[in-house]
């Protein structure tokens, strides 16, 4: 009783030390949105400026994914493989699920196998024009991968899973990984860095494009793995 | 310092498009607080796939496209897909 | 005049959106059970938010954007009664009886309470 009483007081006084600076470094603070805070007159401003031009891709934020931060973004390609890697080695060996007693309805089948072409065709077009419009690689890929997860309610998880061979699924998941390191070290030679990309606009162009559907496909294939993984069709 | 602090928030005009902002906040603020309490854990996923789309109108409202459709995407959609998928195999109800 | 004709139209639409939105909504607060409550709330998500975008539709004109608001409707109008329906017949096949006058004030029972089945 006592001790939890000192543990809840030395709790608070924790709190204290802690929210005091924080508050105090929030006063001080320029006003959010304020136009002459030190973040919008200096990096944004320079990204704002140049970003386009330097970064090869008309909408900025593809840019600094791609190029000025690419390695971060190879990081988040690492990581989500990663996931997949360590859910298909605990789940992926656990024996085959029960089968659904209950048959798909055929209102919800029709709609979605009348959906499916649109939805893959919608992601396609997000990871491809990626450069130019919001959108990208990654939420093509999440597109993607929640279609294959849709077909799959319908169309019983083995039929989708076995769509492609089980060593076709793991290089189609690690599509993301091996295209991004690709790249990755063509910059060398092209621009002299690692994860540089070349300063000639039309090759720039086709390597970015090529990143962000390697982005796409590995990581809408890493998202329908998981989910098979877990619903335990994956037998790979 | 205080008066300086007043005057810069003064300056700072609460308009409409601030006042959206501030209903979808206490909706987001409403909602993780209900994810906290609740002990159902297919609510909590169904309720952190409404804390994502509100996240996603906030993105989109402060004119950050990419991260909406990303919020909307994967918080809202893989996400709470794959939560539902584990909580069917392990049970919902918060041990 | 058809300026005026046409924010009044606008304005109609989206207004009568949001009041199948409101009458959604207190359907989902009042009714007694799951299948009353998704019959509301299905109306509202179909009818409110169709309506809200054909007004937009119609406010933006046959431009670009119009047209993509238009695929949209058709996109909700085939999405969402398909939800309605596999949220119902989900709770259908996993048990839930449907709310009767018998049951006064009760609330449906929890989805797969296997002591509730016939």
């Amino acid at each position: 009783m006592n001790r939890r009483r000192a543990g809840r007081i030395l709790t608070a006084v924790l709190i204290a030390a802690l929210a005091v600076p924080l508050m105090y470094g929030m006063v001080q603070l320029p006003a959010p949105g304020h136009a002459d805070a030190p973040a919008h007159t200096n990096v944004s401003a320079g990204y704002i400026e140049r970003g386009a031009e330097l970064g090869g891709s008309e909408n900025l934020v593809t840019g600094v994914l791609l190029n000025f931060r690419a390695l971060d973004t190879f990081g988040e390609v690492l990581v989500i493989f990663t996931a997949w890697l360590a859910v298909a080695a605990v789940a992926g060996t656990a024996s085959n699920a029960e089968r659904d007693p209950v048959p798909p309805s055929p209102v919800v089948d029709y709609v979605i196998r009348l959906l499916g072409p649109f939805i893959a065709i919608f992601a396609l077009f997000v990871i491809v024009n990626g450069h130019v419009l919001p959108g990208g690689g990654f939420q093509g890929g999440v597109l993607l991968g929640a279609m294959l997860i849709l077909l799959s309610l319908v169309m019983d998880a083995e039929t989708v899973a076995r769509a492609v061979s089980a060593r076709s699924w793991i290089w189609l998941r690690a599509t993301g990984v091996l295209v991004f390191a690709m790249v990755a070290v063509m910059g060398l030679p092209l621009a002299g860095y690692l994860f540089g990309l070349p300063d000639e606009p039309g090759l720039r162009q086709v390597l970015t494009v090529a990143l962000e559907l390697g982005i796409g496909i590995g990581g809408g294939a890493v998202l329908a793995g998981l989910f098979f993984a877990i619903a335990g069709a994956d037998r790979s | 310092m205080t008066g300086s602090v007043t005057a810069k928030y003064r300056e700072m005009r609460v308009n409409a498009t601030d006042l959206f902002d501030l209903v979808l906040l206490a909706l987001l603020l409403t909602c993780a607080i209900g994810i906290a309490r609740l002990k159902d854990l297919a609510a909590c996923a169904i309720l952190f796939s409404a804390y994502s789309f509100i996240l996603c109108l906030v993105w989109a409202h402060r004119g950050a496209p990419d991260v909406a459709m990303t919020e909307a995407a994967v918080g809202a959609g893989i996400t709470t897909v794959l939560f539902l998928v584990v909580i069917s195999r392990v049970g919902r109800r918060e041990k | 005049m058809i300026d005026a004709a046409h924010a009044l139209l606008v304005c109609f639409l989206v207004i009568a959106g949001a009041a199948f939105f409101f009458i959604g909504t207190l359907g989902l607060l009042r009714f007694p059970d799951f299948y009353t409550r998704i019959h509301a709330v299905t109306k509202c998500d179909a009818l409110g938010a169709g309506l809200v975008l054909l007004g937009l539709a119609i406010w933006r004109g046959p431009d670009g954007e119009g047209v993509r608001i238009l695929a949209l409707i058709a996109l909700l109008l085939i999405s969402s009664p398909t939800a309605g329906h596999a949220l119902a017949r989900a709770a259908f096949r996993t048990g839930l009886k449907p709310w009767t006058r018998n049951d006064g004030e009760r609330d449906g029972e929890i989805p797969g309470d296997a002591s509730e089945r016939d």
